[in-house]
This record gives structure tokens, C-alpha cells and sequence, in this order.
């Protein structure tokens, strides 16, 4: 008596795997071509991997894992999902054909094999190899020169929204948000701080604007109230409004079975006066606000037409129905006192604004508050499925930005590169010269950057917090490559091992340069071009292996520790995959097998 | 002999050496299946239920849960994966399959005409003289070994699961929690109650990633953003009801005739609640914590007393915070007299109460607690899955831990103790002689199960030198290193277990199988077909055709 169990064969994950990517493949990199995907008479038309894949539904246990696990580490590193995916497949299918399957081992035991092979790589290799790309090829910026870095995440951005739109489109989105970061930011202290709050609420940063084309974005003074008034009275004065804000429950709640008191009456005056128990009690509170001098009411509930009449017959114009981030953004700013019930009607609760103006662009008509010392990205959008694709993406971008900066700071703590000279900390620089001693550092201060990002830990005083980028195009890949295959950052004897390395290096740029119609020749002409100048350089004791070839194909800033951190989770997905030996259907009858087979045993 | 027989009633009844096959048969059904988890080299089973939930797990317990075993016999098989997950916290897996071997070997023994008493009362004998030779020979005390050694019997613990890669890492820190949760029990001893380690979730960042937090995290965020975000010297309130506005219950109709009585009613409702957060920030509270709602309405009289409040808690979390900081869980304000009340001494104390903000989310911390100490572990990992998976690797570390840190005896793992046994055993069943020896012996070659065939040999024969010769006493902590796939000496790599784990182990599985072995006749009473509808009938009968 077995029970029933399905066995997981590596080669068919692969396959499996093998299908998502043959999806994804296509739209990769700057020269990607979007998707169009429908579902259920709903067009989507993306080129981002993390919209693709929560779209497409996948049906087999062990992807759906795959694809959660996936989408779950894009959404906090911000981007990264298509290649985390051609990584994991490049990676398993590498250790499919590398470590044969023989009749006699068992399954387990070869498993087993590939899981330490998937260990030894994640513990041995790639900390070392990220070591020595940052320290070979990465750039390095000071955080403190608030220039350089805002320009460097101007051009980051632009290179970050090409690979999800077209080129105009990402040059646009590239200036609103530098033009944003202009706006609010003036040091590098600030910056940082601004990127990771973007990081949880981009909200505050972005009002999506419907039916308006993209060039009409722009950066605007103030906080956007994505709300018309319901009622404006006619002498309202738009500067230093008088405003309070309004909780009190408007509509009467009903619940089912819920009795309630009840009059019993004849007179018909106490009849009107029971139905007209609520209005009384609200146009006492209007009433009251208005002799305070109480000109806009704000409130995050819906005023019913009886309530908005009695703003009317009062003169208080209404502003209802406010969004909750809003509502949060704006209670924490004013610090004003939401009014509950009609003792709280006082001049405590009434807060003065410096100016609000409506604000009416294409079909939106909405309010914007001055006087708040914010500012905010008015993105404008043709529809509102692409408004709310740039708006996402902005937000992705956020993510990728603060994961970025925090891996920066925390590696220029950790590790043995913060070693730099004088001219580094002045200003910006392409090279990195030689030597890496402490000893010849002079004493930096520590940077406002790090203090601020993390006051928490106890940073030593000589560390400089330094912006560390690779150009675009798969450098860093090609670099790593090349690292572990001339053995210079890590030795590996085994030679599966080593061999499984270099694939999953590969995967990235052999895709990328087929896309620009490189052909596998040249791309290989061009590997070992790049190479033999990698060596040449070396062999000049030059530390920094330049990413100036005679062609100049690389170019841009990126995320250096990206690579790493996807290859990490990689290789974490890889191993939890590997682990997996069966798949056992749950609730299965055991009793009923053994009925089979004792019926079994009667036929005899 | 006849096997089955139809009973009058509506039943199948069997009897004799089928229904005892049929139930060994099941056992070893149950054991394959979780066979393949067990040990450093054993693998994971995804278990897909008919909704097309996923679980994915190494531990024996969980899998045997999930697949709602129906078969009897192998239901007591489950429930002792179960006992074993409560008693101990670890070894499920090795449990079953110790006794679906004992099972095996007795199912032989019986074909041989031994009687199935022998062979229980041999199994018993067996059983008591194992735990007796264990708590003799094999003990070692942790005092002598020190830190390394509890850090190492969590390692091996983990040493099968996911996070094994890791396990320097997470060793230290479910010991570093279990110490950090350790309370006197008052008689001189120390108790870890595991319960107080809170384990919270958050996918996202690689497994390393996680975090140990010194003080109770809760997964919760302070209810109104105008709320102060830190408050020193906090008196803490632990309430399970709403602080919403009351309403009036069910069935109850109150009948007026002025509506400004109407109002006044309404009026009364709102009071209610606020008479209570009155009682309770008078007591001098100034974190309130409960489980259910709190209104809008209520917020604001918090607001105004600078006090914090959290809505939505889990009850659990807050039973756990009530006893570290010496709180009392209140289910209602009403005292004995009926009054409504709230005494000072309800409140628990600590030293600081902060919400945070810890890898990307937004966490209530609550340190330096009064009553006991509390330590929070924070895990990572690529998707919910895995972090779950995670979790149930912790949970049993954690239970290991405590396991040796209180009895403070550990064996080796790896083999050693079964290998060991099984020669005692087996010299010991030679000197008896009664028909028992069959079932000694039977019991001995039962725990000699490992897959590693040439290895074994090799084993025992180092543990009888040891067993023989005094002078060759240290090789008996060797056992199997099946990465290398060679003999080694566990003591020293240090692949450890906690005795208690080792000997409920053997108790159990013996217990379980004598339970089987005793079935010598099923009686299975089969449901009466439902009688099937008029339609139906007329359809069978063709008088629609």
C-alpha cells in the first residue's frame, strides 16, 4: 500500500520556469518591448515585471510558490523581478545538466548534492565577488556633495522608467522627479531622509491627474486635495481660511436587529422634532462654528444633501469625503483637533490655512493647500490605467532608491572599501586608485548622511558614507564573470561549481545583447574583447578595471548590490525549491487505499 | 481461522493475522511517508490540499496533520506525532518511524507463532531496560560542556530543516531568546517558558536578514496618527473589549415621548464609554492595549490624556503581555458588587513602550517589562512559505533548547544512542531466558533503521568495543555523518539531543505499537446507503425511459 505522491523532477521545474521566462523574456532591459495582456476584456500594456506577473495566473503549485516568492522580494527591493526569474531558471537549469542524474544514486542524495552546491555558492562566493566588483568596477561618489548625488539620481531615474517606458516618457518622469527633489531637498542629509519615507508612503509625493497628457506634469507648491468642494459659499476668501475638521457622524447607522429607542407619540410637533433630532443637533455645531469664524469645513465623511444645505444656509463651505492618507497627511500637519461631538466645538479646534485655491486640470478638479511646506509631482496621465501605471512605477522607483542608498551606508560601514583618499570625499571622481591601506587615510568626518540614516548604530568616526554605482548593460555581471572565472576575487576548485557560477553571471548580458541584435559571435567577441582589456589593466596595476572600452558601451548608474541581493534570494528560492521531494495531496484517504487493498486481497 | 465475516448488523468484521498485517501495513504506509524527511539529508514535502493551498515542510508532525489520515491504525500513529510535538517539540518524525519498524518486526515475530503477548511484554522489558542503560551510560551533563553545547543540540535540531545553512546563526539566537525568557519555578530551578518568545513574520530580505529584539514586539500600530509614539515609565492596561460606543443590546425597547429624551439617551451611550476610559487612565494608564475596537469617538479622550492606545491586538499577544509585565488580562470592567471599576493594580509596568519602525514595517516594542522578561524574534525570508517553515524550524530549536537547558542532559544524536542500544540489547536479550529475547532482539534490530547499510556495521561494531572494553568508552558518543558518509565521533563535532527528547521518544513509540499489536479484531460498521429519491427510482426502474 503506497500512498499516492508525486515526485518533483528537477529538469520539470525547469521547464516549468523555462515557460515563465519564454513570457517575461521579451520585455528585458531599455530595448524591451511591452506586453499586452488581456483579461476579461481588460487590456493591460506593461513592460514591468511585477504588473506581468501578479496578472498571469499560474496554476502549478511549485511556479505559484516561485512567482510569490518572486514578487514578494521585488516589492521591497523595488525592482529586479524579470531578472530575479532568468537568474533562478538560468540557475537550476545550469545544475540540471551539470550534475547528471545516475540510475543509481537515489533522488535524495543527489538533491542533497545540489543543495550544498547552492550553499557553498551563497556562503563562499558571493559575498567575496560583491566585495570585488564594488571594488574593481564600482564608482564611487560621496553622499555628503548633495550635486552629485541628485544628479546621479537623475540620471538613475531616467535610466530606471526607460526600462519600463518609452524613451520620451521616462525623460520626462526622469525631470519631474528631479525637479521634485530640487523642490524639497537642499543637502544630501535631507535626501536620504526624504527617499526612505518615499519609500513607505509615496503617496504623499504623487497626485495622479486624469485625461491630461504626461508633458503637462509638473512640481507644485503646496498639498493636493484630490477633492472638489462640495459646497463653496460665494464670499469665501481664498487666503488664511479658518478651517476645522468634522467627525461627527452624519447618517444615521442601521443595523440589522438592532432595536433602537423609540417614541410613541400623538403630538405632531414631537414627531418633527424626534425626525429632526440629528439636523437640530448638527446646525447647532455649524452654527457655533460659524460665529468661531469658521469659513471651510473638512471632513473625511460623506455629507449627506440635508448637511450640505445646512453649510449653505451658514456660509461655511465643505470640503467632504477626504481620501484617509489624506486625511492622515493633513491631521498630522495641522495638528488639528477632528471635531466628535458638539462639547468639541471650541476655538482650540480651528486651524488657519495660508491659501487654498481649487485646481482644475483636465477633468480633475481638486484643491490645493498652500502654507503646508510641502511639495508634490501633479503626474498627469492620458488614462487613468497609465496614470496609475507611472504613478506605481514612481513608487517602485522609491523602493529601488532607499534599498539602494541603505546597502551604500551599510556597506561603507561594514566592509574593507571605505578606504578612499581626499579627493574622493571632494568630489566626484571616475577611478578608484590604489592602495587600500587605512593607515594612508586621512581622518574623515562622518558624513551628516550617516548619522542621520542610522543614528541607532554606533558608526566609527573615520567612515565616509559613499555612493557606490556600476554602469547599466550587465557590467557588473560581465565583471563578476570575469572575477571568478580568472580566480581572482575567489578560487573555486570544483568545477561544477565554478561553471554554474559563470552560467548565472552569463544569463543577464547574453539576454540583454541579444536584444540588441548582438549575435551570439559577437557577444562572445566582445566578452573575451572586454576581457583581455580587464587583464591588460591589471597587468598596469590599475585597481579599477575601467568600463571604458573603445566603443564606450557602458554607461548609466546602477545599482550595484542589486545584483547581489536578487542573486541572494536566488539562490535562497533555489534551495527551498531543492529541498522539495514530492508533492502529497492533502486529505488523501489511506483508509481507502487499504480498502482497495484488502479487496485486493479477497479477489485472491 | 476464519478472516472475515459478515456480522448481522449492518458491519464488516475481521479477525486474526489479517487485521494485524492490515494495520502494520498502514503503520509502515504512514512511516514511508514522512521516512524521507528525516536527518540532515532528508527532504522537504509539499503538501497541496484540494483548495490549492501550499504548505511546504520537513517536520513530521505538520505533514501527518495535513494528510487527515483516515485508516485506525494509522491514526494512532498520527496522534503520536502529535503527543511527541507537545511533549517534546521535536523528534516527530524519528518517532514514527520507530514504531512502524517496532510494528514490522513484531508482524514477523507473530508469522513465527509468538504469541503477541510475549512479544508486548518482551517490547516492555526492552523499553525499560533502554531508558535505563540511556540515563546510566549515555547521559552527558550540560554544565560540564557549557553554552556550546546547548548551541550545538539546536543546530542539530535544525541541522534537518530549511534553514540548516544558517544554523550557526539561528542557534545562537534561539538560545540567546530562550535565555532571555528564563524565570525562577521557585524551587530553586529555572523554567523557559518558549510561549514568550514571540516569532513575527515579515517576507521580504534574505533569511539572515532576521532579528532578535530584546522586550514583547507587537504587529500593531498606535490608533490615531496625533498619538505620542513613546512614552517612558508606561502602566500598561491589557483589555479584551471594545471601547466603542455602547449600544443597546438586543431585545431591548425603550418606549418615550420627548425627543430630547431621545437625545438624552444617545447622549447616555456615549457617556458610558467614556465614564470607562476615564476609570482607566484615572487608574494612571497610559498604554492601552485591546483586543477589539476603539471608536473615533474614544480616541480623542486618549488623544487628550497623551496616553497610547492600540486596537486590534491579538488576543494571544496580549495574554503573553499581561503576564511579562504583570498586568491583568481584563474580560470587564464590572467588579463582585457589579460596579464598574479599575484598580491600579490591574496595570502592568514597563520601562518604555516605542513603536518603531524594524525592517520596513511598523512595530510596537515594549521593553524592560517588570514582571519577566520577554524577547521577540523577527524573521525574514524570500516568501510566506518559507517563513513559515521557518517558524515551525524555530519552534522545534526552541523547544530543544528548553529541553536541555532545564533537565540540563543531553545524548548524542546522530545514531549514536540507537546504535548503542541496539547492541545492549541485543547482549542483554541473550542473558534472559524466555521467550522475551525474541522481542528484545526484535526490538533491537528495530532501531537500526538508518539508510546507510555498509555504515552501520561499522557503527555497532565500535559501540560493542565500547560496551566491552573499558578503555574504548569513549567511542561510545560515535555515530553517522552522512554528508561525508563516514563513522565519527558526535561528541565531539557536536551533534547533540536532549535526553528527554531521546527517551519519550522510545517511550512513546513502544507504547504505540503495543497499542496496534493488541488489535486482534476490527469491527467496521458501514454507513446505511441514504435511500434514494423517488426520481431516482423511477429512473432505474425505466419508467421514464
Amino acid at each position: 500500500m503506497e500512498c499516492w505522491r508525486k515526485d518533483i523532477e528537477l529538469s520539470s521545474v525547469v521547464v516549468q520556469c523555462r515557460s515563465l521566462v519564454s513570457v517575461l523574456e521579451g520585455c528585458l532591459g531599455p530595448c524591451g518591448k511591452a506586453v499586452l495582456l488581456e483579461k476579461a476584456g481588460c487590456v493591460i500594456i506593461t513592460k514591468d515585471g511585477m504588473e506581468l506577473l501578479s496578472h498571469l495566473e499560474v496554476c502549478d503549485p511549485l511556479v505559484s510558490i516561485v512567482v510569490r516568492g518572486v514578487l514578494d522580494h521585488t516589492r521591497v527591493l523595488g525592482d529586479g523581478c524579470k531578472a530575479t526569474l532568468f537568474l533562478l531558471h538560468r540557475l537550476l537549469s545550469s545544475l540540471d545538466t551539470h550534475v547528471p542524474q545516475n540510475s543509481g544514486t537515489m533522488q535524495g542524495i543527489r538533491r542533497q548534492r545540489l543543495i550544498q552546491i547552492v550553499q557553498q555558492i551563497r556562503n563562499h562566493v558571493l559575498g567575496v565577488v560583491q566585495r570585488d566588483v564594488i571594488k574593481y568596477g564600482a564608482q564611487v561618489y560621496p553622499l555628503n556633495s548633495f550635486e552629485v548625488f541628485s544628479h546621479l539620481l537623475h540620471n538613475s531615474a531616467e535610466d530606471f522608467f526607460i526600462t519600463k517606458f518609452s524613451k520620451l516618457i521616462a525623460r520626462n518622469l526622469a525631470r519631474l522627479f528631479s525637479t521634485y527633489i530640487s523642490c524639497v531637498c537642499s543637502s544630501s542629509r535631507e535626501l536620504v531622509k526624504l527617499i526612505k519615507d518615499l519609500a513607505i508612503k509615496a503617496h504623499t509625493a504623487v497626485v495622479e491627474i486624469y485625461h491630461m497628457p504626461l508633458m503637462m506634469s509638473h512640481v507644485l507648491h503646496g498639498f493636493v486635495v484630490t477633492r472638489n468642494f462640495r459646497y463653496l459659499h460665494r464670499g469665501m476668501k481664498f487666503n488664511k481660511v479658518c478651517c476645522a475638521w468634522w467627525s461627527m457622524n452624519l447618517e444615521e447607522e442601521e443595523e440589522e436587529g438592532l432595536p433602537r429607542a423609540t417614541i410613541e407619540t400623538s403630538l405632531r410637533e414631537i414627531l418633527v422634532g424626534g425626525i429632526l433630532i440629528k439636523r437640530n443637533s448638527v446646525e447647532r455645531s455649524l452654527a457655533h462654528l460659524s460665529s468661531l469664524g469658521t469659513e471651510l469645513v473638512f471632513s473625511s465623511l460623506h455629507f449627506p444633501d440635508w448637511a450640505v444645505s445646512l453649510c449653505a444656509k451658514y456660509g461655511i463651505s465643505l470640503l467632504d469625503s477626504v481620501d484617509g492618507d489624506e486625511r492622515d497627511f493633513l491631521a498630522e500637519r495641522l495638528g488639528v483637533l477632528p471635531i466628535m461631538e458638539e462639547r468639541d466645538v471650541h476655538p482650540g479646534v480651528l486651524r488657519s490655512i495660508d491659501k487654498i485655491e481649487p485646481l482644475n486640470l483636465g477633468t480633475c478638479r481638486f484643491m490645493q493647500l498652500s502654507g503646508l511646506g510641502v511639495h508634490q509631482i501633479l503626474l498627469c496621465g492620458p488614462t487613468p490605467a497609465q496614470c496609475r501605471q507611472f504613478s506605481a512605477c514612481f513608487l517602485q522607483f522609491f523602493r529601488y532608491l532607499s534599498s539602494w542608498v541603505a546597502d551604500c551606508v551599510d556597506f561603507s560601514q561594514s566592509s574593507d572599501i571605505y578606504t578612499c583618499d581626499a579627493a574622493a570625499a571632494a568630489g566626484c571622481r571616475d577611478s578608484f586608485s590604489p592602495p587600500f591601506s587605512p593607515d594612508e587615510l586621512p581622518r574623515c568626518e562622518l558624513s551628516p548622511v550617516l548619522t542621520e540614516a542610522h543614528s541607532s548604530a554606533p558608526t566609527s568616526p573615520t567612515t565616509v558614507a559613499m555612493f557606490f554605482t556600476v554602469p547599466h548593460g550587465g557590467y557588473g555581471e560581465l565583471l563578476a564573470k570575469y572575477l571568478v572565472s580568472e580566480n581572482i576575487s575567489v578560487n573555486i576548485k570544483n568545477t561544477i561549481i565554478k561553471s554554474v557560477v559563470l552560467d548565472v553571471f552569463n544569463e543577464l548580458p547574453s539576454l540583454l545583447y541579444r536584444k540588441s541584435q548582438f549575435s551570439q559571435k559577437s557577444y562572445v567577441e566582445f566578452q573575451t574583447k572586454l576581457f583581455s582589456n580587464f587583464t591588460e589593466l591589471r597587468n598596469n596595476n590599475q585597481v579599477m578595471l575601467s568600463h571604458m572600452l573603445k566603443d564606450n558601451r557602458f554607461r548609466g548608474y546602477h545599482n550595484p548590490f542589486l545584483l547581489f541581493k536578487l542573486l541572494n534570494c536566488v539562490l535562497h528560492l533555489a534551495e527551498y525549491l531543492l529541498r522539495i521531494e514530492c508533492i502529497v495531496p492533502a486529505k488523501q484517504r489511506i483508509s481507502q487505499r487499504t480498502r482497495h487493498c484488502s479487496s485486493d486481497s479477497e479477489s485472491e | 481461522m476464519t478472516a472475515e465475516s459478515v456480522l448481522s448488523i449492518q458491519g464488516k468484521r475481521s479477525s486474526g493475522t489479517p487485521v494485524r498485517t492490515e494495520n502494520v501495513i498502514a503503520a509502515s504506509s504512514v512511516a514511508n511517508i514522512v521516512k524521507s524527511s528525516l536527518g540532515p539529508v532528508g527532504l522537504d514535502k509539499m503538501i497541496v490540499d484540494d483548495v490549492g493551498d501550499v504548505t511546504v515542510t520537513n517536520d513530521g508532525a505538520t505533514i501527518l496533520k495535513l494528510l487527515e489520515v483516515e485508516h485506525p491504525a494509522a491514526r494512532v500513529l498520527v496522534e503520536l506525532a502529535q503527543l511527541q510535538d507537545e511533549e517534546v517539540g521535536d523528534g516527530t518524525t524519528s518517532v514514527v518511524i520507530i514504531a512502524a519498524e517496532l510494528l514490522k518486526v513484531a508482524d514477523e515475530l507473530v508469522k513465527q507463532k509468538i504469541h503477541p503477548t510475549s512479544i508486548i511484554a518482551g517490547y516492555k522489558l526492552a523499553c525499560k531496560e533502554a531508558c535505563r542503560y540511556i540515563q546510566n551510560n549515555l547521559t552527558m551533563n550540560t554544565d560540564e560542556l557549557g553554552r556550546d553545547c546547548i548551541v550545538a543540540a539546536a543546530k542539530t535540531s535544525m541541522s534537518s530543516k530549511v534553514i540548516s545553512i544558517d544554523s550557526d546563526f539561528f542557534a545562537n539566537m534561539v538560545v540567546d531568546a530562550a535565555m532571555a525568557v528564563r524565570t525562577s519555578d521557585g524551587k530553586g530551578g529555572y523554567k523557559y517558558p518558549i510561549k514568550a518568545v514571540n516569532i513575527l513574520k515579515a517576507h521580504g530580505r534574505s533569511a539572515t536578514e532576521s532579528a532578535i529584539i530584546n522586550g514583547y514586539a507587537l504587529n500593531c500600530t498606535v490608533a490615531s496618527h496625533a498619538m505620542t509614539k513613546k512614552i517612558t515609565n508606561a502602566k500598561i492596561a491589557c483589555l479584551d473589549f471594545s471601547l466603542n460606543k455602547e449600544k443597546m443590546k438586543l431585545g431591548i425597547q425603550v418606549l418615550v415621548n420627548d425627543p430630547a429624551k431621545l437625545e438624552a439617551i444617545r447622549q447616555r451611550e456615549a457617556d458610558i464609554t467614556k465614564e470607562r476610559i476615564e476609570k482607566i487612565l484615572k487608574a494612571g494608564a497610559n498604554v492601552i492595549l485591546t483586543t477589539g475596537g476603539i471608536d473615533d469617538l474614544c480616541l480623542k479622550y486618549f488623544v487628550e490624556a497623551g496616553a497610547m492606545a492600540v486596537r486590534r491586538c491579538k488576543k494571544s499577544d496580549l495574554k503573553r503581555i499581561a503576564k511579562a509585565t504583570g498586568a491583568t488580562f481584563l474580560t470587564t470592567l464590572c467588579n463582585l458588587e457589579g460596579e464598574e471599576s479599575f484598580e491600579p493594580t490591574y496595570l502592568g509596568e514597563a520601562a518604555e513602550v516605542t513603536q518603531e519602525r524594524v525592517c520596513d514595517d511598523e512595530l510596537i516594542l515594549i521593553k524592560g517589562t517588570s514582571a519577566r522578561t520577554a524577547s521577540s524574534l523577527i524573521l525574514r525570508g524570500p516568501n510566506d512559505f518559507y517563513c513559515d517553515e521557518m517558524e515551525r524550524s524555530l519552534h522545534d530549536a526552541l523547544c530543544v533548547v528548553k529541553r536541555v537547558l532545564e533537565s540540563s542532559s543531553i545524548v548524542c544524536g546522530g545514531g549514536s544512542v540507537e546504535a548503542a542500544l541496539s547492541v545492549y540489547l541485543e547482549s542483554f536479550a541473550t542473558s534472559l531466558s524466555s521467550r522475551e529475547q525474541l522481542a528484545i532482539g526484535a526490538f533491537a534490530q528495530s532501531l537500526l533503521l538508518k539508510d546507510a547499510t555498509d555504515l552501520v556495521p561499522k557503527l555497532r561494531a565500535y559501540h560493542h568495543s565500547s560496551q566491552i572494553k573499558t578503555e574504548h568508552s569513549q567511542l561510545k558518543y560515535y555515530g553517522l555523518d552522512l554528508i561525508e558518509g563516514q563513522v565519527r565521533d558526535n561528541k565531539k563535532v557536536g551533534v547533540f539531543e536532549p535526553t528527554l527528547s531521546k527517551l519519550k521518544q522510545l517511550k512513546f513509540a513502544t507504547e504505540a505499537a503495543i497499542t496496534i499489536l493488541r488489535i486482534d479484531d476490527m469491527i467496521k460498521l458501514e454507513q446505511e446507503p441514504s435511500k434514494e429519491s423517488g426520481y431516482q427510482q423511477a429512473l432505474k426502474s425505466g419508467q421514464l425511459g
